[in-house]
């Protein structure tokens, strides 16, 4: 296997040039499969963190724009007392905390937010959900309230000061601020109807997210939740439920059965996945065809210096090993080249700039090129040897 | 010794274009022997150095190489036998043109199996093949930067660095001028004097009257 490497190498160094346009053209498909499955787990990047409650059966019930003061205090504990066979809840608080010296909006997260969906943060850190100190992300504002500062905020007679462990991105999508904050719901609520981006400048507060957590400090339901049921709920009972939060008072509204948030989702998605469908036919083709070409140009080159390698005594069949060896070495330049590119488009902050993730899904697929030039490279390789004879490219010369 | 017992060659069999190469063909060559093969296009020299050389088959008779018979063997078997026991020269010089001198010559040496060679090795036995034909000062040129032939000499070089008994030789001198056809068949005498067995297969009448005999063929049948 040795010598099968060495020889593979011999051939892979003597063919520099074409083989550089061949590492190019792998590292460049491969780059292009990182941008297009990032952009694909960009449109699931939304939906996939709840996945759980929007496909259970559950309801996403969302908190009306048209608040008064003399609104009950909601907790989740009463969402789970008085609807029948709630889960669990994802859900969204306001805040009593005041500050004398800046005016803020407040949002707050339980649990199940604060470990499911981090939002897109410029500096710092995602918030803790069980801190012993109290912390919050803070959004991009003209009071330049920095990472690591602490501000002093009050909660009834308590005070509570707050540390900056992280700043949104500016139009970072956060959980929960749809319907409020100047975002409204779409007609057709969907897994987007939860998120929304909070626009400092419509709204001339900045905002602080915090876990709902931090002692000392009241909360209550105040934005949207997601609820979800156990399976075994009846259809009576789900109808009860809804009822009840229909009911609740005036400032709660019944967002829409889970099923609907589903299908809506589903068909959101599916119309983003179509609208990228050619581009990824494209790139998926355009590799095939180009590993085809790439390979039989290679093996049909080769072809004289299998004969003479056969001439002085190497196996037939053993031109397809040399073959594969030499679109191994290809494949190890190829893969060094990638993941050069990538750390030139992190280092430079191209990654920035448009949908670029590295994550195992992104390296799965871009592997998935490999996979396929590899396969193609020592597929076409032995069909071509095998309807060739020594005697025939000898007779030929 | 090299004998073959009447051997038939067949292309394309029970095809419409069907047409046997060789018919019955009896041959006799000792040890150290330097023969040469002529005959017109077409009549069937390169099928038979093709056979003798074990890169073609053939349907009907026998074929020996110092006693063994080569019939039924399988791939690894014929593979040893070209490797170890025969040495190939042919008109196009058959090189790798990327390859230097030194490079093209080892080749053998990367297929011999049974020893296992060092680099360093197979390094010192290609150059003192090169030596032999006097292109040991160009070891490391590339063999496309070389004259036909240099080319020449380093393909002889290669089809002795495993030592074979037998050097077979496909119009050895066919893209040569006069005078480096001399320098070859001097070369391949003066292999023949240390004992090597050389078969050339020419259309050339002067080189194969420096051979000690002449083989023709006509449509496939020796004359």
């Amino acid at each position: 296997m040795e010598m099968f490497f060495k020889l593979g190498y011999n051939s892979f160094q003597k063919n520099k040039i074409i083989n550089t346009f061949i590492i190019l053209e792998i590292t460049l498909a491969m780059i292009i499969s990182i941008i297009m499955t990032s952009s694909i787990l960009s449109r699931f990047k939304y939906y996939t963190p709840f996945k759980d409650y929007f496909e259970s059966k559950g309801v996403f019930s969302s908190f009306s724009f048209a608040t008064n003061n003399n609104y009950p205090i909601i907790s989740t504990g009463y969402f789970k007392n008085s609807l029948k066979k709630v889960e669990s809840i994802a859900g969204c608080y306001s805040t009593d905390l005041y500050s004398k010296d800046f005016p803020f909006n407040y949002i707050s997260y339980d649990d199940e937010i604060v470990n499911k969906f981090i939002p897109s943060l410029s500096e710092g850190r995602w918030i803790n959900n069980t801190p012993e100190f109290c912390e919050a992300v803070i959004s991009p504002n003209n009071e330049n309230i920095k990472v690591g500062d602490t501000i002093n905020l009050t909660s009834g007679d308590n005070k509570i000061p707050i540390k900056i462990v992280g700043m949104l991105n500016n139009n970072a999508k956060i959980a929960g601020i749809s319907g409020f904050f100047g975002n409204n719901f779409n007609d057709k609520l969907n897994y987007n109807s939860f998120y929304g981006t909070y626009n400092v400048e419509f709204e001339e507060n900045p905002l602080l997210i915090v876990s709902k957590n931090m002692k000392n400090i009241g909360y209550n339901v105040s934005y949207p939740a997601l609820i979800k049921y156990s399976d075994d709920i009846t259809e009576k009972e789900i109808e009860e439920n809804h009822k009840i939060l229909s009911g609740i008072q005036q400032g709660f509204l019944l967002g829409e059965d889970m099923k609907v948030i589903k299908e809506n989702s589903k068909a959101d998605l599916f119309r983003e996945m179509l609208t990228l469908l050619p581009i990824i036919i494209s790139v998926i083709s355009l590799t095939i065809i180009s590993s085809i070409s790439v390979s039989a140009l290679s093996t049909k080159k080769q072809l004289r210096n299998y004969t003479i390698y056969y001439i002085c005594g190497s196996r037939w069949k053993n031109c397809v090993l040399i073959n594969a060896c030499q679109s191994l070495i290809t494949i190890a330049y190829a893969t060094l080249g990638t993941i050069v590119t990538i750390a030139v488009i992190i280092r430079t902050g191209l990654s920035e700039k448009f949908i670029f993730t590295i994550n195992p899904t992104t390296i799965f697929f871009s592997s998935l090129i490999l996979i396929v030039y590899f396969l193609i490279s020592m597929i076409l390789p032995v069909l071509i040897i095998r309807k060739t004879t020594p005697v025939t490219i000898l007779k030929k010369n | 010794m090299i004998q073959l017992k009447n051997i038939k060659k067949i292309y394309n069999k029970g095809k419409t274009n069907e047409f046997e190469a060789l018919h019955d063909v009896s041959l006799k060559i000792d040890d150290g022997e330097l023969i040469a093969i002529i005959g017109k296009s077409g009549a069937g020299k390169s099928t038979l150095l093709h056979i003798l050389s074990c890169i073609d088959s053939y349907e009907n008779g026998e074929f020996f190489i110092n006693d063994t018979l080569i019939k039924n063997k399988s791939d690894r078997e014929l593979a040893k036998i070209r490797n170890k026991k025969i040495g190939m020269v042919m008109q196009d010089f058959a090189l790798i043109e990327e390859f230097t001198c030194l490079e093209n010559v080892m080749i053998p040496l990367n297929f011999s199996k049974e020893v296992k060679m060092s680099s360093k090795e197979k390094t010192k036995k290609s150059t003192e093949a090169l030596k032999k034909v006097s292109m040991d000062s160009m070891l490391n040129k590339s063999v496309n930067c070389l004259s036909g032939g240099q080319k020449q000499r380093v393909a002889i070089a290669r089809a002795i660095v495993n030592e074979p008994d037998v050097i077979l030789a496909d119009e050895p001198t066919g893209a040569l001028d006069t005078s480096t056809a001399k320098e070859i068949m001097d070369v391949f005498h003066e292999l023949n004097k240390q004992g090597k067995t050389i078969i050339i297969v020419t259309h050339d009448k002067e080189v194969a009257a420096q051979c000690n005999r002449i083989i023709e063929i006509s449509d496939g049948n020796i004359v």
